[in-house]
């Protein structure tokens, strides 16, 4: 029995023929999956089969993912090698593939080999969905907003049933912890659980740090503006907090500020928009609550909020906004767009606004709107707030009808021209020319009325460009670029420019391939962590700029969720990698290659099926061995 | 004239018959790029039916043949369907990069063009003089510096050393105006296009100065200037009309010129920070917006095959015996 | 590319009967020399090939070696040097040492893409001349086709499908040189089919094989040569364009990714000694080659020659 994945209305054969022509290519669905194949992969936790199999096309039913996976869950021969490990890198981060060359030479000298490829962003991402990346999947930490409540990372990365945990651990204890901190709204309970889960992650060594970094260094044109805000992970100049922008001072006669950047969001739809234009389009529409320059959540559109019971709040809307057309930002307009984001394909809104229940005004007079949520809903302040905002009623209204947006359609294909941007953000939208550059003039009426007149985004796609253009002072602020030392060296001397370091709390990590052989052994998850020369990447290829890590979390040091007290991450040791390698029952072939441990072995055989941690009182949910006996 | 036309009408089949094929290779090319470009915009954690609806809003739930038939309709109207990111027709996006790259483009052409032919005529005049040797050495030199390398020395020099010119960008800051016009015919853009140009220019101006010099050079062995000489006239007057003769091949030369650099000027955009369509491809291809990259390559290659469609017409005109094998 | 437009439609004289590969090599090498700029760019060749050949042993350290200081420091962006001559990049890696291993780089994917695209152009060209009709119709439509690719851009599509390697970046350099060398060939093969010594080769009972490899390709050979020439020097500029762009193989140092690396560490405005080594390398092995070109066109031209 297959199961079948060809496109209806197109015979087996002509698909077949077509796939041929097209060296086989996977736009047809795939191969069909065998299930007698899939029938081998059985989990500790059925709950985890179920999760696996749900989606068309992938995991257990992607013929590729399972054929990746059999034989590595498959007992290995006697003197069987280790496999060729695969690492993908994304051409876009030349950081990535700089660090590995030296990792992937010192992994040789304890028998480890890798086929480190580099890909274009696309392609990684495709990979990665699909969990077809390979043994390693390397990442870094895109700052964001809304990417700041701590679940973010916990989440995405390592909770058992989430689709991005790469490498498909399944720690009953962590997940337990995970599911705790996303009910309690009680923030002292939540760091708890937090810390908690930090904890367990650190000790499994499932995911590894290599790098806290790279560090911020940003400049700004100083003879022309004073009072600029250093924001913690963001820097002096970035639109995703954008305090600068509203505290600058003229030092001359210019209010107008000119900003560099390397390109411009192509979508100025706020529904549709990429990473950039959703930071941008915060400026212009006001979001609910905001953050402070040291990530503490601060009211901003809804002047306060008070929790009901779990699932519900009381949001009041703050008093006197005004839309940048005159019009008064009412709670009509607050419920207005919590109502559009749940009736049409809300994409980016989803995650947030999927567990609305219900959106009610509760007292007109007094701007009260009463949210009641379907769960529990512990990210309410540091995620729902921070990512919603206020779309005007009578605007998006028109657009739907105008553009014949039916209920339950996707809201991302709006058409939002440049005079609809209508928000109540400290800016307006002014001239906007693709690629090239994007004006926005500063809201004197609003509440954090900027002292400037208008920003000038300027598209500058090259680095050095924008040195240079900084050099000359035809720009004032590189937003969220971050130099180099050396290139911060390479301006030194210029009167007109003032250097402004900011705390960071990026990372790049590796996730490992848990669920597979040999990471399925936490010995060689040990050994393995011994082989990273950590300092090379932060002394070398970041120029120093970065911290070494010092535990292997996500909520890095300085991060207002961190846990203070994880164990230390296994140094670079080629010796001491050897020497557990050893002990742990692990041999070497005659070409240096580093080889299973003896069939035999039945402490070997325990850990491997265990997967977590012995002894620490773990437990695994996920993929278990195929056992032929 | 019988015997011309069918040249032109097979020339024309068969350029019709290159991009149908062209347009083929592309529509298995494009599938063959990582399969879901909805990964970008979808959550991983969304339910499969927000998946299966945001693949038919793309069409990419239709079988793959229709699609072809789809692509192959839409592609031939130069209906190019929606961009996945920027939400408005991808025609509209094509056109303006493909302006600005004109507007690059074509005046560098149009000064290789007539200095190249200038200094061609002159350098096949004075053949053999230790000058002449000289210049063409230069030229050939200038050629062979590659593009990317020209641009960043430019820049080097006369933008961040000198400071005399811009480094990069089409306008400046607030320079943009509301039509492409509007931007171009401005002192500041000339500003802009100053170091480009000199960039395309130093290699262009080979092809129709060497080009010049080897026609001149036939020309003026032909009896044919005997005759003029015979009749008395003075140097410079044959200078002209030999020169009238050698302009002929120069045009079938513009052409192709003009091809070539709308596919090659992708590596100068992104130096000088052009926003053209060569850039556009390049970034089109890292966003995954597919229908963007796939028309930025299909204009690409449809300049080249026309612009050589040209050049085969112009050249059986010039000289009919040659062209028609 | 970039030396076909300077050297559209050469009329070629073919040498008569029958000569050996080698031997008509060795004959064109002893003219070019006979030409100032042809021995010039030929001592230029061959530094490049001994450097490819011989640099990375001589090289002080691999293209990804950090220079430290003696008190373990790295030496970053440091000017030319005595202990790096060129230089460093803001990685510490060696400049010098980077542009010996480059050289390799860069010669490997000229020569074998040259040869693979002229074996298959020469191939291509030899058949669709000789055998006309509908196999000429047939491999000039696909030859129509192959010019209508734009190279760049689809360079750009295809890797960014597979990834990028050495290995692919050679095969599509391959796949697009091949075009010229196949039109040229063919119409030098439809003059050389009416020859006499071909009429009397099929008189005397000569299978259509030997017809084409033994009395008709040697008389190509020469030009199938001055394709290579051009082909080599199209391989490199194209390898490094691709690189240059960020699309080259990352495990390797080849010159075009040199300066792909300066260009994003933002060290154009300062470090010219990471800049100009390697675009000056691109550049005069370019030169080289146009000038041993020409020297060998104006002899397979002879036209030119009595002017």
């Amino acid at each position: 029995m297959t199961i079948d994945t060809t496109p209806p209305g197109l015979d087996r054969r002509t698909a077949l023929k077509m796939a041929a022509l097209m060296g086989g290519a996977a736009t047809l669905g795939g191969r069909p999956v065998r299930a007698q194949d899939t029938a081998r992969i059985s989990f500790v936790d059925p709950a985890y089969r179920d999760f696996y199999n749900e989606r068309e096309n992938y995991f257990l039913r992607d013929a590729g993912w399972v054929e990746e996976t059999l034989p590595r869950i498959t007992w290995p021969r006697d003197g069987e090698r280790i496999p060729e490990f695969k690492v993908l890198l994304q051409t876009s981060r030349p950081d990535w593939i700089d660090a590995w060359r030296r990792w992937v030479v010192d992994a040789e000298k304890v028998g480890i080999k890798y086929n480190v490829q580099q890909v274009s962003q696309a392609r990684y991402l495709e990979a990665i969905l699909s969990h077809r990346h390979g043994d390693v999947e390397v990442h870094n930490a895109v700052p964001r907003v809304e990417r700041l409540d701590p679940s973010e990372w916990l989440v995405s990365r390592a909770y058992g049933l989430d689709r991005r945990n790469y490498g498909e651990w399944a720690n009953r204890q962590y997940d337990a912890e995970i599911e705790a901190q996303a009910r309690t709204t009680s923030r002292d309970e939540r760091m708890q659980h937090v810390h908690r889960a930090q904890a367990i992650l650190a000790d499994d060594l499932y995911i590894t740090q290599y790098g806290w970094g790279p560090q911020i260094i940003q400049a700004y044109n100083s003879a022309a503006w004073s009072d600029v805000v250093s924001a913690t992970g963001f820097g002096i100049a970035d639109f995703n907090i954008f305090h600068t922008y509203l505290r600058a001072t003229p030092r001359t006669n210019r209010r107008r500020a000119v900003v560099g950047v390397t390109s411009v969001d192509r979508s100025i739809n706020l529904i549709s928009a990429a990473n950039r234009y959703r930071a941008i389009g915060r400026m212009i529409y006001d979001r609910l609550a905001f953050l402070d320059e040291n990530l503490n959540v601060i009211p901003w559109a809804a002047e306060s909020w008070t929790q009901i019971d779990s699932k519900t709040w009381d949001l009041t809307l703050r008093d006197g906004m005004e839309f940048h057309d005159g019009r008064p930002v009412t709670v009509h307009d607050l419920k207005f767009t919590f109502d559009f984001l749940m009736a049409y394909d809300r994409g980016f809104f989803w995650t947030a606004n999927s567990n609305i229940e219900n959106v009610a005004i509760r007292d007109e007079e007094r701007r009260v709107v009463r949210i009641s949520f379907k769960q529990p809903y512990a990210e309410f302040e540091t995620y729902f707030l921070i990512l919603n905002v206020i779309f005007p009623k009578h605007v998006w209204e028109r657009l739907a009808s105008e553009q014949g947006l039916k209920e339950g359609e996707d809201a991302r294909r709006l058409v939002v021209e440049p005079r609809d941007q209508i928000g109540s953000g400290p800016f307006r939208f002014g001239r906007y020319r693709r690629d090239t550059e994007l004006q926005l003039i500063a809201n004197k009426k609003h509440f954090a009325a900027p002292k400037l007149d208008e920003i000038v985004m300027v598209v500058v796609p090259s680095v050095d460009g924008l040195l240079g253009r900084m050099q000359s002072g035809q720009i004032d602020f590189m937003d969220g670029v971050w130099m180099t030392p050396s290139q911060a060296r390479s301006l030194e001397g210029q009167r007109h420019i003032t250097m402004a370091p900011a705390r960071d709390i990026n990372w790049v990590h590796g996730v490992t391939r848990a669920a597979w052989l040999p990471w399925r052994d936490y010995e060689f998850r040990r050994a393995w962590h011994h082989t990273f020369d950590r300092r090379f990447l932060v002394d070398v290829v970041w120029e120093g700029g970065g911290r070494v890590p010092a535990a292997n979390t996500f909520l890095v040091e300085g991060h207002p969720w961190h846990n203070p007290g994880l164990p230390p991450i296994p140094a670079f040791d080629l010796d001491q990698a050897r020497q557990i390698l050893q002990q742990a029952g692990y041999r070497w072939a005659s070409d240096g290659r580093l080889m299973y441990p003896a069939p035999t072995d039945e402490a070997w055989r325990q850990r491997v099926r265990g997967v977590v941690k012995p002894g620490a009182g773990y437990e695994w949910a996920g993929i278990k061995m195929i056992d032929d006996a | 004239m019988h015997a011309w036309r069918t040249f032109v009408l097979r020339r024309l089949a068969l350029l019709l018959f290159v991009i149908v094929s062209i347009l083929t290779m592309m529509f298995f090319l494009f599938k063959l790029l990582p399969g879901d470009p909805t990964s970008v915009f979808v959550d991983s954690n969304f339910p499969d039916d927000m998946v299966q609806r945001q693949k038919a809003l793309w069409g990419l739930d239709a079988p793959i043949w229709v699609q072809y038939l789809r692509y192959m309709g839409n592609m031939l109207t130069f209906d190019f369907g929606t961009s996945f990111f920027q939400m408005m027709p991808v025609r509209d996006i094509v056109v303006e990069k493909l302006l600005h790259t004109a507007s690059m483009i074509v005046p560098a052409v149009i000064i290789s063009v007539a200095l190249g032919a200038t200094l061609g005529a002159w350098l096949g005049w004075r053949r053999g003089t230790r000058r002449e040797g000289a210049a063409v050495v230069t030229l050939l030199t200038l050629r062979s510096v590659p593009s990317f390398f020209a641009g960043i020395m430019v820049l080097m020099i006369f933008s961040y050393w000198l400071g005399w010119f811009p480094p990069g960008g089409m306008v400046s800051v607030g320079g943009a105006g509301d039509s492409f016009w509007e931007t171009v015919l401005t002192i500041d853009f000339l500003h802009h296009l100053a170091l480009p140009c000199l960039v395309l220019v130093s290699r262009e101006i080979t092809s129709p100065a060497l080009l010049l010099r080897s026609t001149m050079l036939e020309v003026k062995g032909s009896d044919f200037l005997d005759v003029l000489r015979a009749k008395g006239l003075p140097e410079r007057r044959i200078v002209v009309h030999a020169t009238r003769n050698a302009l002929l091949p120069l045009v079938t030369d513009v052409a192709v010129m003009m091809g070539f650099l709308f596919q090659g000027q992708v590596l100068l955009e992104i130096i000088f920070a052009w926003p053209g369509v060569g850039r556009e491809l390049v970034t089109a291809l890292n966003d995954l917006d597919y229908p963007v990259a796939q028309a930025c390559f299909f204009v690409m290659a449809l300049i080249i095959l026309i612009t050589n469609f040209i050049a085969d017409i112009l050249y059986s005109v010039i000289d009919p015996r040659v062209a028609y094998d | 590319m970039a030396g076909t437009q300077s050297l559209r439609s050469p009329a070629v004289a073919p040498s008569a009967g029958v000569a050996s590969g080698i031997g008509a090599l060795w004959r064109v090498l002893r003219i070019i020399m006979g030409y100032p700029t042809g021995a010039i760019g030929l001592v230029l060749i061959l530094l490049f090939a001994l450097m490819a050949i011989f640099g990375p042993m001589l090289a002080p350290q691999s293209p990804f070696e950090v220079s430290r200081t003696a008190a373990g420091g790295v030496v970053r962006l440091s000017p030319p040097s005595w202990d790096n001559w060129l230089g460093t990049t803001n990685q510490g890696l060696d400049v010098f040492s980077q542009l010996l291993w480059g050289a390799r780089v860069a010669l490997t994917v000229g020569v074998i893409s040259a040869i693979g695209s002229i074996v298959l152009g020469t191939l291509i060209g030899l058949i669709a001349g000789y055998f006309g009709g509908w196999t000429d119709e047939v491999l000039m439509r696909i030859t129509d086709v192959a010019f209508g690719i734009p190279f760049l851009p689809t360079a750009l599509v295809i890797i960014s499908i597979t990834g990028p390697s050495l290995a692919l970046i050679i095969l599509l350099i391959t796949l697009f040189l091949w075009r010229t060398t196949a039109r040229v060939i063919r119409a030098q093969v439809l003059t050389l089919k009416t020859r006499p010594f071909v009429w009397a080769a099929k008189a005397a009972g000569a299978s259509e094989a030997k017809i084409i490899f033994v009395h008709i390709a040697p008389n190509v050979l020469p030009l199938s040569f001055l394709y290579m020439a051009i082909g080599v020097q199209g391989g490199v500029m194209l390898e490094a364009a691709l690189s240059f762009l960020g699309f080259g193989d990352p495990h390797v140092m080849s010159w075009g990714s040199m300066l792909n690396e300066a260009f994003k560490a933002g060290a154009m405005r300062t470090a010219w000694w990471w800049v100009a080594p390697p675009g000056i390398a691109l550049s005069l092995f370019v030169v080289s080659v146009f000038m041993v070109t020409r020297a060998y066109e104006e002899l397979l031209n002879p036209r030119l020659r009595e002017i």
